[in-house]
This record gives structure tokens, sequence and C-alpha cells, in this order.
């Protein structure tokens, strides 16, 4: 089924930025599973999200070679947030290898949510189905009652 | 740090987890819901997300015994 989603977002959001968001919450995955990504590197990601600050193309896309692969299928001019978004809101369940845990693999789809409940920072999201989440927003402004993409234990975009 | 994995709660203090990993052990703080001693849960920036079932639970742990078994070995994974 084919979601339809309207994005709100900050005209000037860059696509690296916007990339990052939705990818740093798996990246741990990258750190504790696939060892492709250290420790120092998931704290600058990390940093880098919460500032907005965008990494260089050519490192996210060495750094997270399967989104990009299913990107350059896509269309060859990738790097838009339109692009991005329809990977990871539904490209992105399809990429997920056979072989990771079935926490990842569940995990890592990113649904929308509602965000029931603010706590010290943090909201209770209903995913729906018995999904409930506590998460933590990665974009400004986030309040009880908004929808929002939800990737792992993170709000990631309101919708 | 192997946090994309679940973790066994061992003890509650307040709203203070302590969650245990194979190899590790770790704090986390429960900021909504009902948990218990003997729960699995995943965690994220330091707060407990989720309770997870223990099916699923174990499930994914035994497929990290995979990745560990394979550092043992000195393979490489790919």
């Amino acid at each position: 089924m084919r979601m339809r989603i309207r994005v709100w977002m900050m005209p000037d959001m860059l696509p690296e930025v916007y990339f990052m968001r939705y990818a740093f919450p798996c990246a741990r995955v990258l750190v504790d599973f696939r060892k492709t990504m250290t420790e120092e590197e998931y704290e600058r990601m990390r940093e880098a999200v919460e500032n907005d600050t965008p990494l260089p193309r050519e490192y996210l896309e060495k750094t997270f070679p399967k989104a990009f692969e299913r990107l350059r299928q896509t269309r060859e001019d990738f790097w838009n947030v339109e692009t991005i978004r329809e990977y990871f809101c539904e490209g992105h369940e399809a990429m997920l290898s056979k072989d990771l845990p079935p926490l990842v693999r569940r995990l890592c789809v990113v649904k929308p949510g509602k965000l029931v409940k603010e706590i010290k920072g943090f909201f209770r999201a209903d995913l729906g189905g018995g999904d409930v989440r506590i998460v933590a927003p990665l974009y400004k402004g986030a309040k009880e009652g908004d929808t929002a993409m939800i990737h792992y234990g993170y709000a990631v975009e309101k919708i | 740090m192997c946090l994309a994995m679940p973790g066994k709660i061992v003890k509650i203090e307040g709203d203070d987890a302590t969650v245990e990993y194979p190899g590790q052990t770790r704090i986390a703080r429960i900021m909504d819901g009902e948990y218990a001693v003997g729960d699995y849960v995943f965690v994220s920036a330091q707060i407990i997300v989720q309770k997870i079932p223990d099916e699923e639970a174990l499930k994914s742990l035994k497929a990290w015994e995979t990745v560990f078994e394979n550092e043992d070995k000195g393979v490489d994974d790919a």
C-alpha cells in the first residue's frame, strides 16, 4: 500500500541532514551487528543529527551502502528529500537482510505513530497494533498530538 | 556496546533499571509503563523504549550469538 505523506520540513533542510535523521536510528546496528561503523563515528553522527550539521555525501554513501544501492535504483538524482523519504518510508524494509535478528527487523521498519503523551522531553508513541514505544524526538517543536514517522526509538519527522 | 539487541532487566531501583547484555550491564531509565525483573527490553538513548516479548528476545539473542562466535573465531563479518 502506497502511503501518501505530506512532508513537513524546514524549506532549507539539506538532503544530507534529512537522510541522516532517518538513518541515524538504525546506525546502532552498523556498530553492534555489522561492525562497519565505530563508536566514534556513531557519536559524531549523533552530534551532527542533533545540530543539523551535514556529513559529507561520500561518507554517507560509503557508510550506508544498502540505502544508496536502493536509492540509485530509484532515480539518477537521488540526493533530494522526496526520494530519500520514499526510501525510508517504503523501500527500507525490503532492504533488510534475512540474517538480522527479528527485533532489529521489526524496529527497523519506519512507521507512523501518534505522540500521545510527553514525558520529560520524550514521548509515548502509539504505532497501532499494540506497538507502543518511548521515543526521542529528532525534530524541533515536537508535541503531544503530533503524528510522526518513527524509526526504532526516534520520532524522525512530523507528518 | 551492544545496544541494538534486547537486554534483560536484572534490577529495578525507582526509575532506574539495570539491564544486562551478553558481556555488559547498563542502566536505563524507565520513563513510562510498568516493568519487572526478568523482562526483556529495548534500550535507546539510555531509556527503555519498549518491552520485548520473550520469544522475540530469545530468537534475537540467538541470532546475535553468531556474531559473537564469529568474533571469537576471528571470522570477518561481510
